[in-house]
């Protein structure tokens, strides 16, 4: 890691603790950084909030499994079965271009205001990427690799899994990139608005309904941690798994 | 004996240009024959259609109706070909290291990876050549990718090989030192050969006998036949009779080509 990483953040907390400290804004709008700092520290040292980080964490991650189990494999199929992507083309970008909070009241329909609800959004919105992903990966293929299984007299299984697969894996990943944090948005979007009791989201909303604006930025700072964590620990993954496509 | 045998391969190709559908001729009436254990190659300017004429070789193109290839008396989609691309960035498996890739045949074969990874390092004995066996291959020179991709269709045993100009994007000192590894490797497994190259030196210098191609559409103008015995060494060059050959093939060339 380069040492001019800590720059940035430390600007920032510069600038938001003159314009806090220096009386420019309202500590209602904007409390000081050390405030928000001392929020954080109670809310993690007396592990009031670990019951909602967790719940929000299951929420995302389960929603986002669900999405990757059934969109890459349906993904990788329609990149092989052409007409059937074609004969589905108009479905799936209708849905894919659709702004998916309008489906909450339809998961609250059918599923409730539980986690069933939210897992179910996730895994429809994020899935859809999955899917698109995985097709490209499949229909991006070399043909000279493909071609070189081929003279060599590979069988249509060896070469989906020795060819067609590996060279879907970067494409496949970039899906699973995206869907890692559209999956953490839409957990936390559901839980402000499905009417939940617990969760991140929840916990941001009656902060600010509260007026306990010190507790309400120290749930957004937690929350952006946590998706800077999760991302930086997948691209881990990622460049060892997909170690020839290093970005 | 003869191996390999084509007869009267045309080639048109359908393709659009500037939205207008056209018929491109890319062969035309090509016939011949390379012997077992022969080493034949095709010279000819870029874009001369060399490659589709290997591609039906290969069987991995059809030829026009009345043209057709037996090997061994068989059809090329019956027969094991072992063809070695050009662009091996692109035929090398990067997410396999070299010595999966080159195993990859044998894994294809049914051998368990560790068997066929054991079978391979034995036959990179036999060959007398090393390989960084467990370097993937973005981390390796051109040089050693090609090898790479050669030694991979060598440890397919094919019964014959196609190679569509395997060192034309290596750099001057990188293609002289595979044309030598190339030698030895195929010194040690003669098959019947067809070996595309636009460098009229590397074609001859490898070759039993070169076949002269004309621009597109590919035709056949001349057989030049190269007696220098095997296994080839570099000073073969400057032997009276090869320099003779070369200036045979460059006048053939200057008179036939251009036309």
């Amino acid at each position: 890691m380069r040492k001019e990483i800590v720059i940035g953040p430390i600007i920032m907390l510069v600038i938001w603790g003159i314009l806090t400290l220096g009386g420019y804004i309202n500590p209602l709008l904007l409390p000081n950084p050390i405030d928000v700092a001392k929020n954080l520290w109670g809310l993690l040292s007396t592990g009031v909030v670990f019951h909602d980080l967790g719940l929000t964490i299951y929420r995302t991650l389960a929603g986002y499994a669900f999405a990757a189990l059934i969109g890459i494999p349906l993904g990788l199929f329609v990149g092989y079965a052409r007409k059937v992507y074609y004969s589905f083309e108009f479905v799936i970008d209708f849905f894919r271009s659709m702004p998916s909070p309008v489906l909450v009241p339809v998961a609250m329909l059918f599923f409730g205001l539980g986690d069933a609800s939210k897992i179910a959004i996730i895994t429809f919105t994020c899935g859809l990427i999955n899917l698109i992903n995985s097709m490209y990966g499949v229909t991006q293929c070399k043909k000279v690799r493909v071609m070189v299984a081929k003279t060599m007299r590979a069988k249509p299984v060896q070469i989906f899994r020795h060819v067609v697969f590996p060279e879907a894996l970067p494409r496949v990943f970039v899906g699973l990139r995206l869907t890692l944090s559209l999956a953490l948005i839409l957990a936390v979007v559901t839980e402000m608005f499905t009417g939940t009791t617990n969760g991140l989201g929840r916990r941001i909303y009656d902060a600010h309904d509260t007026y306990n604006i010190g507790e309400m930025y120290a749930c957004i700072v937690l929350i952006g941690l946590l998706g800077y964590t999760l991302n930086k620990v997948f691209i881990g993954i990622e460049n060892k798994i997909v170690h020839w496509n290093r970005s | 004996m003869t191996y390999i045998q084509a007869h009267n391969l045309s080639k048109h190709y359908k393709a659009s240009y500037e939205g207008q559908e056209q018929t491109i001729e890319a062969v035309r009436n090509v016939s011949l024959s390379v012997e077992e254990g022969e080493l034949v190659t095709l010279f000819g300017p870029n874009a001369c259609g060399k490659t589709t004429l290997l591609k039906m070789i290969a069987g991995l193109e059809k030829p026009d109706g009345g043209g057709f290839v037996t090997i061994d008396g068989k059809k090329p989609e019956e027969t094991r070909i072992g063809y070695i691309f050009q662009n091996y960035s692109d035929s090398l498996f990067p997410w396999k290291t070299a010595i999966d890739n080159v195993a990859f045949p044998l894994q294809l074969s049914g051998l368990t990876p560790k068997e066929s990874r054991k079978n391979t390092i034995d036959f990179l004995g036999e060959l007398g050549v090393e390989i960084p066996i467990d370097s993937f291959p973005y981390k390796l020179s051109g040089g050693q990718q090609q090898t790479i991709a050669i030694l991979r269709t060598f440890n397919y045993h094919p019964e014959i090989f196609v190679f569509d100009e395997p060192f034309s994007s290596l750099d001057f000192q990188a293609r002289l030192e595979m044309q030598e590894r190339f030698l030895k490797i195929w010194d040690k497994n003669r098959k019947a050969t067809v070996f595309v190259s636009h460098e009229i030196d590397e074609a001859l210098y490898l070759c039993d006998r070169m076949i002269m191609l004309t621009k597109s559409p590919a035709r056949l103008t001349k057989i030049l036949k190269n007696y220098l015995p095997r296994p080839r060494r570099r000073e073969m060059l400057n032997d009276p009779n090869f320099i003779d050959l070369r200036k045979e093939a460059i006048e053939i060339f200057m008179q036939e080509v251009p036309a």
